[in-house]
Order: C-alpha cells, then sequence, then structure tokens
C-alpha cells in the first residue's frame, strides 16, 4: 500500500519535473523571441531604444529564474528519492522562494510589457495621424 | 589603419546606424553548437522555433539538411557542422532553428541550444586571424572575449554563399 503511494507520489513529481523544463524552456524561447524582436525595432524609435535595455535585462532574469524553479524542483526530487522522507523546511522554503521570485518577475515583466505596448500604440496612433495628414 | 569598434560593428552588422548614439554596443543572439558558443547579429535574426515543423531531405544542396515550415512559408535549414565536416548531431530537447534574414531570404540554422540575447561592446571584438579563419572555412571573421567565454560571430553573408554555390542533388561527394 505503501509502495502504491510512493508510486503515484514519484510520477506526479516525475510530471511537475516535466512540466517545469518545459515551462522553462518556452519562457526561454519567448523571452529569446521578444528580446530578438526589440533588437530589430529599436532603431526605428528613441522610445522603445531607451527602454530595450532594460527590458532585454529583465528577459535573461526571467530566462534564469524560469531556469531556477527547474533546478529547484530537480533538485527536491533527487533529495527526496535520496532519503525517502518529508521534504526539510529548508527546501519547502527554497522552493516557495523561487515561485515567489517568479512571481515577482513576471509580474514585473508584464508591467513593462504594458508600458511598451502603450508606447506603440501611440506611435502607431501618431503615425497614421500623419499618413491622413499626407493625404489631405 | 587601426580598426574601430564601429569599424567591428559594421563588418559584422552591416545594417547599423553607424552615427547612432550606441553605435559601439552590439546585441548578439548566442548559440551553441558541438559545445562551441557562436553569435550572430540579433537585427538579422527574424525567429527562434522548435523544430516541430522542420521536415528533413536527404541528398539535397550540402549543408541543406531539411526546410522548416513557418506561418507562411518554408525556408531551407542549413547545419553548420556539415559546412564544416563535423559529423551531424542529434536533435534534444533544446535544439532551436534560429531563422536569420539573408539577401532577401530566409535560411534556417540549426543549433544545439540558444542561450541568450547579449549585448556587447564593440570594443571586446577583434578579428580571427587568417589560420583560424580557413580552418573555419571563413564562416567567422571576428570573436568576442568575455571573461571566461568566447564567442564566435558567424558572417551570415558568408554562410549564403556555399548554399548557392552547393552542389545539386546527386552530386554531393
Amino acid at each position: 500500500m505503501i509502495e502504491e503511494s510512493e508510486k503515484v507520489l514519484h510520477a506526479q513529481h516525475e510530471e511537475i519535473i516535466r512540466q517545469a523544463d518545459y515551462l522553462s524552456g518556452e519562457v526561454k524561447l519567448l523571452a529569446i523571441n521578444l528580446a530578438v524582436t526589440l533588437a530589430r525595432v529599436q532603431n526605428h524609435d528613441p522610445q522603445i531604444r531607451q527602454l530595450e535595455p532594460e527590458f532585454t535585462d529583465l528577459i535573461r532574469r526571467a530566462n534564469d529564474t524560469a531556469g531556477q524553479v527547474a533546478d529547484v524542483v530537480k533538485a527536491f526530487q533527487h533529495q527526496k528519492l535520496m532519503i525517502s522522507a518529508i521534504p526539510a523546511s529548508s527546501e519547502v522554503i527554497a522552493i516557495r522562494g523561487a515561485f515567489d521570485k517568479t512571481e515577482a518577475t513576471l509580474n514585473y515583466v508584464y508591467d513593462l510589457s504594458r508600458k511598451m505596448i502603450e508606447i506603440l500604440t501611440q506611435l502607431k496612433a501618431k503615425r497614421s495621424e500623419g499618413t491622413n495628414a499626407g493625404n489631405r | 589603419m587601426r580598426e574601430t569598434a564601429k569599424d567591428r560593428q559594421a563588418a559584422i552588422n552591416p545594417a547599423t546606424n553607424a552615427s547612432g548614439p550606441s553605435a559601439v554596443d552590439l546585441q548578439l543572439v548566442c548559440f551553441l553548437i558541438n559545445g562551441q558558443e557562436y553569435g550572430m547579429a540579433a537585427s538579422r535574426v527574424q525567429e527562434i522555433m522548435r523544430p516541430t515543423r522542420f521536415y528533413p531531405t536527404k541528398g539535397n544542396s550540402y549543408g541543406v539538411i531539411g526546410s522548416l515550415h513557418s506561418k507562411d512559408n518554408s525556408c531551407p535549414v542549413i547545419d553548420l557542422r556539415a559546412l564544416l565536416g563535423v559529423e551531424a548531431g542529434s536533435f534534444g530537447e533544446a535544439t532551436r532553428i534560429v531563422v536569420f534574414e539573408n539577401r532577401g531570404r530566409q535560411l534556417g540554422l540549426i543549433a544545439d541550444e540558444v542561450t541568450e540575447v547579449l549585448r556587447v561592446d564593440g570594443a571586446c571584438m577583434e578579428i580571427i586571424g587568417q589560420d583560424e579563419q580557413k580552418t573555419g572555412d571563413s564562416f567567422w571573421t571576428h570573436q568576442c572575449r568575455l571573461d571566461d567565454r568566447m564567442i564566435r560571430i558567424l558572417d551570415l553573408d558568408k554562410i549564403a554563399p556555399c548554399y548557392d554555390k552547393a552542389p545539386k542533388k546527386g552530386t554531393d561527394k
């Protein structure tokens, strides 16, 4: 009975690790593509050029954090297999810390993304105004 | 004549506006092939993709190992290892295809892993010696030294001619 529940727990942990790895890969791919897009467009606008270094740095940190979450989950799983016991509180704190850090970073990415979108919307509006004025 | 940081950047990324305030900065997409770190100008990169819509081809042009079907079109995918005469590796979980612009066409390049987009000072760039260029079939003319890292900068314009001059089907070595 205990062996059965351990097997279920093990399978659940394997799934969490797989998902953490996949999520880490997806965040990294998305972040790198965002940085590449910013690198391409920054020459066209001074505001984007001003924001881009901060944004790219943030993307780099988001990458690192996503990777750390996967590493922490893996380390936790390894530790769990080694001692076959309930994880020590320090490990739980480490996992919570990693998730808190991810949440904070993603919130920051969200705020900065909104700022970028606002700037892009303003730029589009200005350009369409210019085009309309030119057509008149 | 001494090469300046602006000259170095212009050599790597011809699209650079050398008169801009960040003219000496260069953004590189860094990736790994066979454990060696390479970089290419981020401004030339269009997209980085998982090889999910990659279709391998056999007996095709030298260096081209298949094609990638993206949203609206498809583009040939080259493997730098084939161009360098190194044995081809298998696709792993981290394998990505870097799609870049070259003379109005899209080309894909297989990378074992795309690591980051890096901003480097043009002053970190140095020209690779002629002997080293020969061993690399001149695909890179510059390298970037950063602490314990050495990034070879791919000259994307030198990759395409190899594809263009590639032997036709059935004439591969």
